[in-house]
């Protein structure tokens, strides 16, 4: 054999065994779809307006939630801790309201003005933006009170976290956005990460880790503010990522520019290579239940 | 080394390999455990006197992995940082760290980045590899170098998980990257307008400096890989390195003073680019290329000079084209089937002798590992083409709306019904984009009268037209003005966008509540989008014309040439691109 020839098969067996070898690795590669437990709903274009939809999270039975009149838009849902519910926001009537459902569908009550919101742990009360600040709000006597200082700019996505203390949210500053901790009982907030646009927080449901978004990619960073990472870093834009009910994964939505069109794409919480879950349409905000 | 030596030290990996070398064995077995998309630190083990062959970063032949987070490593060999796009290897011997591509377990050496002094200097040989970050995110080392008699020069090297660049810091804050590699031509992208397209005789001098903002990308020899160097602040200079003797493109060199940030991009796939030749078409418009991968690619026609036109390519076959500026015209470039097809421009004064292809953006069907232009400059940036093109000549998105984005977003009210409810928003987003569009003329009409202002100096003085070392950048400079005077002339020609803003706007106020609302909405958002296109490309090719003069000046008077005119031209240039921000 020419040494040419002998040069082009060793290196061709390298290559080939590498290819197999990186290939056993389970770390990093996509997650497998058929193994997917739960139930995610999104807000999506794929009928008109921004409608709520649910799909399956192993990517069967996609299935309209919501319906209504053209200029009806229903965005940002989020499942009760329970899942029995869906709280969303909606411009339903006019004004930017908080809305919630029976997440397989039924009737809606119209909770209050503002949006972005989200439930407490013991479902009892939800966190929202209105005016640009952060409230909380029980859902029980409709008692309000607001969380983010007064001279705040911006204020937006509140998350709760697992243990019900602590509140996560973005601030949108000059210098740009940055991801703040406050006590869900009032007091200061703590600056988490402010480089990069990042916002859109969420825990994991070990409250270990802090989920969010940056310009470009889905990052995580531990509340303290240390251990910062990314976990998607594929071209083009990946935005708004929600932590599975295992905490193994993270749905996000994956878009050509940051003015979409968007997928929904399912990636391990540890980072590598997702898989895309939904396609057609432009599909935003998604959330998880078991 | 000897050729054969050298395929037979690859074979010799390869054989290692499939016998079990447990070094070999070791490290991708733990890289594939770990994850290869993940950022590592390597030590060869042993330095290496030359580059290293493809094979042996495939095998890892007695390499060992620097664990994660430990920063105190003292490399026994030479330092890699690695991720499932790129290598990076800075050996002890070498002056430059050595780029290589990574495709499917695949190494293939690319370019070498190093630290230039700015003056003819070569840097001799790394004195000392720091470990800076060593992450499963983030990989870093601080390379000292001994630059010929001079003070040593330092420079941090980062690779980041998944990310196809290596950015490139100078810690001390002395001189420049340089970047030295095998390219058929040298682009200076524009988004909105056309790009400049350089090959080896386009050059005047070995260095030319580079009318290019943030970026420029070299189409490699052989056409499977792109490398775009992207700076952060467009006060870096660039110069392009040429061999005018072969002749032959060999790199750009980067300023990277006062905390300069570079990034090295490369992306390698089998024909990445291509370079059609049109001059023996006769009328057949197939060309033999295959675009790799789904993308918006753009097709540079090249007649003679570096000033391309630029188009991308379409999806429909032989699509009808009616251009703001040349009327009904056959569009130059589209897809059918996935086969290309490719005719020079009817708009061209000179008929164009061939084309460039590359990948500018990226579309739905484009793979997430696939980084087009757009796709680096937002990963390096921060921000996409249209935010940065508008952040050049100060008309913020946000403050300052775009025709497009407000009559996107007021369409979608009069479509929702919403249009009587949001009246009060509608004229208020109307009022913003008149402004926006008021502001953009201005700066049009500064463009042009800077252009007849240079082609009265240049027509006037003698010196400029006949002087050494002046007379062919001078000639090239009233080529540019007379170019720009034509661009502006023909905008200039048209209704006046201003006016023609204001009457549409009161158009769509008037139409709100009507029952033919939404069609007359859509037929003023049909004039509103032709003029702020026409106002983008105008803008685009006047702030490149004022670059490359700019640019010019600066090359004569580096050149000791040409006195108190180019002085004051360059300065007037140079004022008008800062006057824009």
């Amino acid at each position: 054999m020419h040494i040419n020839a002998l040069t082009r098969f060793a290196v061709s067996f390298v290559t080939s065994t590498l290819i197999c070898v990186a290939a056993l690795g389970q770390g990093t590669a996509p997650p497998v779809l058929a193994d997917l437990d739960g139930t995610i709903v999104f807000s999506s274009d794929r009928s008109g307006p921004w409608r709520l939809w649910l799909i399956e999270a192993n990517g069967d039975d996609l299935r309209q939630l919501t319906e209504g009149e053209d200029d009806a838009h229903d965005v940002d849902p989020a499942f009760s801790p329970d899942g029995a519910t869906v709280l969303f926001s909606s411009t339903r009537g006019g004004a930017v309201g908080v809305w919630t459902m029976p997440s397989e569908g039924g009737e809606m009550t119209r909770i209050c003005d503002g949006d972005q919101a989200s439930w407490s742990p013991d479902g009892k009360s939800i966190a929202l933006r209105r005016d640009d600040a952060i409230l909380i709000r029980d859902l029980d006597t409709g008692e309000e009170r607001t969380l983010s200082p007064a001279d705040w700019p911006t204020c937006s996505g509140p998350v709760w976290s697992p243990d019900g203390k602590t509140i996560a949210f973005a601030a949108r500053w000059d210098a740009g956005n940055g991801i703040y901790l406050v006590p869900a009982a009032g007091g200061e907030p703590q600056k988490v990460y402010d480089k990069k646009g990042a916002c859109e927080p969420c825990f994991t449901p070990d409250g270990q880790l802090i989920v969010y978004e940056t310009e470009t990619n889905i990052c995580s960073v531990n509340p303290d503010g240390t251990k910062n990472k990314m976990i998607t870093f594929q071209a083009g834009v990946q935005r708004y990522g929600r932590v599975s009910p295992s905490g193994e994964y993270i749905v996000y939505c994956q878009g050509i520019s940051e003015r979409g069109p968007w997928e929904l794409y399912v990636v391990r919480t540890s980072g590598g290579y997702p898989v895309r879950l939904t396609e057609g349409g432009s599909d935003m905000n998604p959330d998880w239940k078991q | 080394m000897n050729k054969y030596l050298q395929e037979l030290r690859v074979v010799c990996f390869g054989l290692a390999l499939v016998c079990g070398s447990a070094t070999a064995r070791d490290v991708n077995e733990t890289i594939a455990e770990t994850g290869a998309i993940f950022t590592y630190m390597l030590d060869t083990g042993s330095g290496n006197p030359e580059r290293l062959p493809s094979a042996e970063l495939s095998t890892k032949e007695g390499w060992q992995i620097v664990e994660a987070d430990v920063a105190d490593h003292a490399f026994s060999g030479d330092a890699v940082l690695l991720n499932d796009a790129l290598a990076l290897v800075l050996r002890q011997a070498s002056g430059s760290a050595e780029l290589y591509s990574q495709v499917d377990g695949v190494f293939t050496f690319r370019a070498s980045i190093g630290p230039q002094s700015g003056g003819s200097d070569v840097a001799i040989q790394m004195q000392e590899a720091v470990i800076e970050e060593n992450t499963p995110g983030t990989v870093a080392v601080r390379a000292t170098y001994q630059v010929g008699g001079g003070e040593p020069q330092t420079l941090q090297y980062r690779v980041v998980t998944g990310q196809i660049f290596v950015e490139v810091t100078d810690t001390a804050g002395l001189g420049s990257v340089a970047v030295r590699l095998d390219s058929r031509y040298l682009v200076v992208p524009d988004f909105f307008a056309n790009d400049l397209v350089y090959d080896a005789t386009d050059f005047v001098s070995d260095r030319a400096g580079l009318p290019a903002e943030n970026f420029v990308i070299h189409l490699v020899e052989g056409g499977d890989a792109l490398v775009t160097c992207v700076w952060k602040d467009r006060e870096q200079s660039a110069t392009a390195i040429v061999d005018r003797s072969v002749p032959s493109i060999l790199g750009t060199d980067i300023d990277i003073a006062n905390d300069g940030l570079v990034w090295v991009s490369l992306l390698e796939r089998p024909d990445v680019w291509h370079e059609a030749d049109l001059s023996a078409k006769d009328g057949d418009t197939a060309i033999d290329w295959t675009p790799p991968f789904p993308a918006r690619w753009r097709a540079d026609f090249l007649s003679g000079s570096e000033s391309a036109e630029s188009w991308n390519f379409e999806d429909e076959p032989n699509p009808a084209y009616e251009s703001p500026f040349h009327g009904s015209m056959a569009y130059p470039c589209w897809f059918d089937s996935s086969r290309a097809f490719i005719q020079a421009p009817g708009s061209s004064d000179l008929p164009a002798q061939k084309a460039v292809i590359y990948p500018i953006d990226r579309t739905q069907g484009t793979p997430l590992n696939v980084f087009c232009l757009v796709d680096i400059m937002r990963a390096t940036l921060g921000f996409g083409a249209c935010q940065y093109v508008l952040d050049l000549e100060g008309l913020d998105a946000q403050s300052s709306p775009t025709p497009a984005l407000v009559m996107e977003w007021v369409e979608k009210q009069f479509k929702a019904g919403r249009a009587e409810r949001s009246r009060d928003t509608i004229v208020e987003r109307l009022n913003a984009m008149t402004d926006h569009v008021t502001h953009a003329d201005q700066r049009i009409k500064a463009y042009g009268a800077f252009g007849r202002e240079l082609i009265g100096l240049l027509g006037d003085n003698k010196e400029l037209a006949t002087g050494i070392g002046v007379a062919e950048a001078a000639r090239k400079m009233g080529v540019i003005a007379s170019e720009l005077e034509q661009s502006i002339g023909v905008y200039e020609a048209m209704e006046d966008p201003v006016v023609a803003t204001r009457e549409a706007s009161a158009g769509v106020v008037a139409a709100i509540g009507q029952t033919d609302g939404l069609d007359r909405c859509e037929r003023i958002a049909q004039e509103l989008h032709a003029i702020g296109e026409a106002q983008d490309r105008i803008l685009s090719e006047a702030r490149m014309a004022a670059r490359r003069i700019a640019q010019l000046a600066a090359d004569i008077k580096n050149g000791g040439a040409g006195g108190g005119p180019v002085a004051a031209i360059r300065e007037q240039a140079s004022a008008l691109l800062r006057a824009a921000s």
